[in-house]
């Protein structure tokens, strides 16, 4: 049966994910590009004395492609199944209601984790290139906080687009927003800040019961 | 013969408004069972509590014996569930949709879905999303007959449908229904469709139930009379004999569960002597509109 609602998931949110992979990987090319020339243009030394004296941000241009990943992945998948209340079809199947639901966003998880996965080792080979190894642990602590943003991004989105009354998305919606800013804006959290992001991260994909509870009961 | 759905005393509001009240009605295993009604009665608010997907404000509903806000998963394998408008996964091919539902339902059967497939002029390729409403139809019907349920229940089948998808629709039914003893429960809008199809009827209005009974006692017992009153004032209500009337000027239609001796009789109590009342014989759909009145 997983396999059967991988198979489904997957018809709906492939393009989306593969999307997402070109942006990121077209992005990280920018990011390698900007650093070539940046060495080149004002030599490594100075280049070096920017990034590590002056914090000059190489590579926040990918801050905010995990939370883009995860909302539109949020998107391609639970839309489909909004749009005329697919979702009776889903909850219809003889499956226990929350498993299925579960099972449904640890699709969407998995690829968002292979694609952040994907994205931290080419942004620390990239760092790893070009800089010694302290910078490359600044650059993956930074960008870990971003990548479980952008699985927060992705739990949220899915539980605001599975309530059926628009005024409890309206509440959702400024929540989700200022928790997902404590991701986004958090430079190189220490461990156990770390901790904290994974756990209350991770915690975030309980909420789609709640408007899945709310679609079932019709209230 | 066992009940295969029991809903007692079920009372479903929507904010304040009140959809029925004390809502009872049974539907035994083999039986085709049409709920009918007007639009806003409460059909597919019947038809989402039946399914779990809605929780009335009071009452029971079972399914096979289970309370139907939660269903067990062998109970659901059990359902068949055509939701209004043969909503299905539209972003799936024909054949990309049966490898989907196939892995879900144990007495999975393929053949009568390739078999329905095959009439539609669409490749296995072809996206749903794709196809005409017609075509939708046949492939919700077609999954629905793969699955093998025991029970169907089918909210609006006719909606979108022109008549021949609706006679196809139906005929496919009949031969389901009557060959494997399948329970069926079915609304729609088209009532003359259902003339022929129906074993047992339940005809609902705003918030009240106005016939439960088998189709075949429903059509024999329900009569449409019409005759001419010598004075156009006279007033009619709707009591324990009429149980619907229109009247235009003179001339007066009612409709009653009555014998034309008794009605005569009422009104005569009336002081209306007239001897032309005049038995109408009427379709499913003229009884329907009888009983639940034109507006």
């Amino acid at each position: 049966m997983y396999n059967a609602l991988i198979y489904k998931e997957w018809l709906k949110i492939r393009w989306a994910f593969w999307g997402m992979t070109l942006l990121s990987l077209l992005i990280l090319t920018y990011v390698l590009l900007n650093i070539a020339y940046g060495m080149e243009s004002v030599g490594p030394k100075n280049f070096w004395g920017f990034v590590i004296l002056m914090n000059y941000p190489f590579f926040t241009d990918i801050q905010y492609i995990p939370v883009l990943a995860g909302i539109v992945l949020a998107f391609a998948q639970f839309s489909p199944e909004m749009n005329s209340s697919r979702l009776k079809l889903t909850m219809h199947l003889p499956a226990k209601e929350n498993t299925l639901l579960f099972q449904m966003i640890s699709i969407g998880f998995f690829l968002l984790l292979g694609l952040f996965i994907l994205i931290s080792v080419l942004v620390g080979t990239i760092s790893g290139f070009y800089f010694p190894k302290e910078v490359v642990s600044f650059v993956l602590n930074t960008s870990f906080s971003w990548s479980i943003g952008g699985l927060v991004a992705y739990f949220l989105s899915a539980a605001i687009i599975i309530e059926p009354v628009w005024s409890r998305r309206l509440v959702l919606i400024p929540f989700s927003l200022g928790f997902l800013d404590l991701f986004i804006s958090t430079g190189n959290p220490h461990y156990q800040l770390e901790v904290f992001f994974l756990f209350s991260g991770l915690l975030t994909s309980v909420l789609i019961l709640l408007p899945a509870y709310h679609f079932k009961r019709g209230i | 013969m066992e009940n295969v759905v029991e809903v007692k005393n079920l009372t479903h509001y929507y904010g304040k408004k009140l959809v029925f009240e004390n809502f009872n009605f049974e539907i035994k295993s083999g039986r085709i069972f049409g709920l009918l009604g007007k639009n806003g009665t409460g059909k597919t608010t019947t038809i989402n509590i039946l399914n779990g997907f809605l929780k009335p404000t009071s009452g029971n509903c079972l399914m096979f014996g289970e309370n139907s806000y939660k269903l067990s998963p062998q109970t659901k394998a059990k359902v068949g569930f055509l939701i209004e408008g043969h909503i299905q996964y539209s972003f799936m091919s024909i054949k990309q949709i049966e490898k989907f539902y196939s892995a879900f339902y144990p007495k999975w059967k393929k053949e009568p879905y390739y078999e329905l497939m095959s009439k539609l002029a669409v490749t296995e390729d072809q996206k749903l999303s794709k196809m005409s409403c017609g075509q939708r139809s046949q492939v919700a019907l077609g999954l629905l007959l793969a699955q093998d349920p025991d029970l169907l229940i089918l909210d609006d089948y006719s909606m979108g449908l022109d008549a021949g998808y609706r006679r196809l629709f139906l005929d496919y039914l009949i031969e389901y229904a009557k060959a494997e003893s399948k329970t069926i429960f079915i609304t729609s809008h088209i009532i003359q469709d259902l003339e022929n199809f129906l074993d047992d009827c339940l005809i609902i209005d705003y918030k009240s139930v106005l016939v439960a009974m088998p189709i075949r006692e429903f059509q024999k017992t329900f009569k449409q009379f019409r005759f001419t009153v010598p004075n156009p004032e006279v007033m009619f209500i709707k009591n324990g004999i009429i149980k619907n009337f229109e009247k235009l000027k003179d001339k007066v239609t009612v409709y009653t569960f009555a014998e034309k001796i008794d009605l005569v009789a009422y009104l005569n109590s009336l002081n209306i002597n007239n001897s032309a009342v005049e038995e109408i014989p009427m379709s499913l759909e003229d009884a329907f509109i009888g009983i639940t009145g034109k507006y």
